[in-house]
């Protein structure tokens, strides 16, 4: 081999290192990306599926259980909601009804507390389902 | 200006274990060498430059040379007739080392034969050595046969042209670096250059593995491709989550208003974000009070108190 010729390999090699250094950059920078894209993605799936169990599996296993009280008096269907009225309850049991409906993940439509005398109330919730 | 210039600069000339001349390291030096360095061949070639005959130098010099790594040169002296010169340049360097020659301020090396040509008579390059003309090739010989011989000393001191022929120092440096360096670098950089291929396949897997995670993330929680799609779900669960929240802290701040004993809520009613109460009170002064605590929580759009109760009606607010 021509002794100019074998300076060429270290010249080659030289721009491989280059090459492949810039190549490693790109790649550490798509993956800097990535990350940051699949960590705010996550974050974002992790919200929704948070809210969505909320408001949507964990509110109908709610519901169910609202239905199974012994309080209620009827239980009737308003477009696509449920109406659930209550029998005629005395302050102990509103303070109960009321506190198990507010603490749940049911979604209110409409909620209506009538005082019937000075110790007892009706109420009826819509639900959606 | 010329003068001072050619002042900065001094010739040498080395044989072997042997340097002539006034030797100053730290000026630019022209270098002299003697013929115990090179071998010289005329020869007809069928080419017509200088650097085609030195590609057939080799095969000119094939069998004639002792065993070495030689370099070669070529000089044209008439149309297809050419003078090669092959030297060692490991020789060559091997002596500069030596005879402590500062390598980095050498300007050029040239053949003896090309700056001695023309001498009249032989010279003198030490007690045992001399340079003389054999036909028209410069060659050594033990001691000149004359009376009053030039010394190569006097020679070099009134020598003030060359030749255009000479080996320049990046050309002499290319030829005799030393293969085992040349060699380490190689395998050097080869080695970088595997641990960059390496390191190169090491982030790539890891971004192949970043991105089938996304695909994970996506199958998992069943999200949709497009940040738009994602982005409405995430706003119509955020908006139920924010009204039902409000709903349900507004039905508590109205269960819990501040009532006297003998006054008590009769109403209320919650529909969507709009609502109506009823309160039972003692005096019409008492409407006042609870009107100011109703709009602390409160869009309230109409108050009116009628034989002793109090309507109310208004709006959800967002906390």
């Amino acid at each position: 081999m021509n002794k100019n010729s074998l300076f060429l390999i270290p010249l080659m090699l030289v721009l491989s290192i280059i090459l492949i250094n810039t190549l490693i950059y790109k790649e550490k920078t798509k993956i800097q990306k990535s990350l940051n894209y699949n960590l705010s993605l996550k974050e974002q799936a992790q919200k929704i599926d948070h809210l969505k169990t909320k408001w949507t599996k964990k509110s109908k296993k709610e519901l169910k259980k609202l239905k199974n009280s012994p309080l209620i008096q009827n239980i009737s269907k308003k477009g696509k909601n449920t109406l659930i009225e209550y029998k005629t309850l005395n302050s102990k049991e509103l303070d109960k009804v009321s506190n198990k409906i507010l603490n749940s993940t049911v979604k209110l439509k409409h909620f209506v507390l009538s005082r019937v005398d000075e110790h007892n109330a009706t109420l009826s919730v819509e639900v959606a389902n | 200006m010329l003068k001072a210039y050619k002042n900065k600069q001094q010739t040498i000339f080395i044989d072997k274990e042997l340097m002539v001349g006034n030797y100053d390291p730290e000026l630019e030096t022209n270098i002299i060498l003697s013929p115990y360095f090179y071998w010289i061949k005329k020869a007809k070639l069928p080419v017509k430059f200088e650097y085609q005959a030195k590609n057939l130098s080799e095969s000119v010099y094939d069998g004639f040379l002792p065993e070495g790594d030689f370099s070669y040169k070529a000089q044209k002296t008439d149309e297809g007739e050419f003078i090669l010169f092959a030297y060692e340049p490991k020789k060559i360097a091997q002596t500069l080392k030596e005879l402590n020659i500062n390598i980095k301020k050498i300007k050029r090396l040239y053949f003896a034969q090309n700056e001695l040509e023309d001498m009249e008579c032989c010279i003198q390059i030490s007690e045992k050595k001399a340079l003389a003309l054999v036909g028209d090739t410069v060659q050594l010989v033990k001691s000149c046969n004359i009376t009053e011989p030039i010394s190569m000393w006097h020679y070099l001191r009134d020598k003030e042209t060359f030749s255009k022929f000479a080996i320049s120092p990046n050309e002499f440096f290319q030829d005799f670096i030393d293969l085992k360096t040349f060699y380490i670098i190689n395998t050097l950089l080869f080695l970088m250059l595997l641990v960059g291929v390496g390191e190169y396949f090491i982030y790539h897997s890891s971004y192949k593995t970043i991105v089938q995670e996304e695909e994970t993330i996506f199958s998992q929680y069943n999200l949709p491709q497009t940040s738009f799609e994602r982005e409405n779900i995430l706003k119509k669960y955020t908006k139920i989550d924010k009204e039902q929240i409000n709903i349900r802290r507004s039905i508590l701040h109205m269960l819990k208003l501040r009532l006297r004993n003998d006054e008590h809520i009769k109403k209320i009613d919650f529909n969507k974000d709009m609502f109506e109460v009823q309160i039972k009170i003692k005096e019409n002064k008492r409407a006042e009070v609870l009107k100011k605590e109703l709009i602390e929580f409160f869009d309230i759009k109409e108050i009116r108190v009628k034989d002793l109760i109090m309507y109310a009606r208004g709006k959800i607010t967002n906390e």
